[in-house]
């Protein structure tokens, strides 16, 4: 069979639309959902930068993260910030909430990297490690957290580093 | 300058007459040489311009807007999928294939840039296939073997790093690749399959269906290397149910096929069958090194016949070298400890070089006779 005009057309522009439609649901996530600020740290501080991007544990404040799930197979679970506490199942009054994942007793949402120029990496390592850190998040009613900015001190990391 | 010395050589030799001598160095003074050299010169300029351009942009990435740089970057998206279709349209088939290649790894370029921008996180084997994913209908429009074998690169091992990873197949595999490898040529036969109803026998197809036999080989190298990790595994005879699956398929597949003679199905179905037997050595609780070496030896036999026998002879000659090497493994095996000293790699050099000479001069005759044996 001999593709078509119209066929390529479709063939070509298919993974366009679709990382445009990735583009705009992230952006949608980046500028409608509501802002929070989150204090972060260097959770293995042999290891904190990796290549272009920050690694740290997000402190949630809340004690009984992952609480007694011993499996190594991921299931969802739910931190609400406004009591500041977690559950395996949905808030259903919680205005602040973030959805993630348990794994061997950690949980991640997904926000625990940070894209930053290679150049900026070891004075912002040096930074993070001294628990200096918070991100800004952005949250969906449904609790999908994207982040927006990483702080130090409460500055945008980029004047900091200027 | 070698060419005119070698006119001059040619003229007094007689082998080319005064005219024809003056007439080349013409033509050698003149045109091909000056074209590469103002060629050669301007390619480097236009490199040196999109070096500075690139340097220049990375310099200042991080002052660039989000907005700026992804308007950009998908407007080039843009261009180059418009290009494309108007190289298809003028039938600039060289063009036009060139972008082919290009735009899935723009594609993926693009997944990079997103990930950056918004801080997602993910493995590196989830943006692979959701590329793959994204750029699969990519393959139906190619007519050369490069996009199939750069998008059957990434899948594969992609789909490998997600069961080696993923949480659920982690569990449901055991981290144990040997059942998900014992399938997976016969779920790359789903592609070949797929590929021949749509076009026949064109080169995506011959290229999936090299890549069918390119994991099981690979499947042969995680059966050996994996054995002894596994055994000390609790054994999950359940995660071999997909790979049957599929093998059942393949042996439907083949045997009412038309196109292959009946030595040909009776030589595949020996190698599939040796192929499910190594891969299941360890729930057979079988561990015998010379045996998992003799079966391994088999299968590749049995795959260069099929491939001298279809005439492929550059994969019917790597599965020879992958013989030999396989032999050469066993040697090595088998000496143990003399291998590590003087006398073992000296006699371990010799080997080699003896198996290597053996097959230069013999090829021909193996391949002649592979074709002899499926007649």
């Amino acid at each position: 069979m001999k593709p078509d005009r119209k066929m390529v057309l479709l063939i070509l522009i298919f993974p366009l639309l679709a990382m445009l439609s990735l583009t705009f649901y992230r952006a949608f996530r980046f500028y409608v959902g509501e802002n929070i600020i989150l204090p972060i740290e260097g959770y293995d501080p042999r290891d904190l930068l990796r290549g272009h991007y920050v690694t740290y544990r997000v402190k949630y404040g809340v004690e009984n993260l992952c609480f007694n799930k011993s499996s190594r197979l991921r299931s969802a679970g739910f931190v609400c910030l406004d009591n500041k506490s977690f559950s395996y199942n949905r808030f259903p009054n919680c205005r602040k909430m973030i959805k993630g994942l348990c794994q061997a007793g950690t949980f991640t949402a997904g926000i625990e990297k940070f894209y930053i120029p290679e150049a900026h990496g070891k004075a912002l390592d040096k930074m993070l490690r001294e628990s200096r850190g918070s991100i800004e998040l952005s949250l969906t009613s449904e609790g999908k957290a994207q982040i927006k900015q990483l702080y130090i001190d409460g500055i945008p990391w980029s004047e900091v580093v200027r | 300058m070698k060419v005119l010395e070698k006119i001059k050589e040619w003229q007094d030799a007689g082998i080319l007459t005064a005219e024809q001598a003056k007439a080349i160095k013409n033509y050698e003074e003149n045109h091909p040489e000056q074209n590469w050299l103002i060629y050669g010169f301007l390619g480097l300029g236009a490199l040196i311009v999109a070096i500075g351009v690139i340097s220049l942009i990375a310099a200042n990435w991080a002052v660039i807007p989000a907005w700026v740089k992804l308007t950009t970057h998908f407007g080039f998206y843009g261009i180059f999928i418009w290009l494309a279709t108007k190289f298809f349209q003028a039938k600039k088939h060289l063009y036009f294939e060139i972008l082919l290649v290009f735009l899935p790894l723009y594609c993926l370029a693009s997944i990079g840039l997103v990930s950056q921008i918004y801080h997602s996180g993910g493995a590196l084997y989830q943006a692979g296939l959701f590329w793959s994913l994204l750029n699969f209908g990519m393959l139906f429009l190619t007519r050369r073997g490069a996009l199939p074998s750069l998008w059957a690169g990434v899948f594969f091992i992609s789909l490998t790093l997600y069961a080696w990873n993923d949480t659920f197949l982690k569990e449901f595999y055991g981290r144990n690749l040997l059942p998900l490898y014992l399938g997976l040529p016969f779920f790359c036969l789903l592609f070949t399959l797929l590929f021949k109803k749509w076009g026949g026998e064109y080169v995506v197809t011959k290229v999936f269906r090299r890549i069918c036999f390119i994991v099981g080989v690979v499947g042969l190298f995680f059966a050996e290397s994996q054995i002894t990790y596994v055994y000390q595994k609790p054994y999950l005879l359940l995660s071999f149910l997909p790979s049957y699956l599929l093998i059942f398929f393949g042996l439907f597949v083949l045997w009412k096929s038309v196109e292959y003679r009946l030595s040909q199905k009776k030589l595949l179905s020996l190698l599939i069958s040796f192929y499910t037997i190594l891969l299941h050595l360890p729930v057979l609780r079988v561990d015998n090194k010379f045996l998992l070496a003799s079966i391994s030896i088999l299968i590749l036999t049995f795959a260069a016949i099929y491939m001298g026998s279809l005439n492929y002879k550059k994969l019917f000659e790597t599965f020879l070298v992958l013989i030999f090497l396989r032999f050469f493994g066993l040697y090595l095996q088998a000496l143990g400890g003399l291998a590590t000293t003087g006398i073992g790699l000296i006699v371990s050099g010799l080997v080699m070089i003896g198996l290597v000479l053996v097959w230069h001069k013999k090829r021909q005759q193996i391949s002649n006779w592979a074709n002899e044996v499926m007649e």
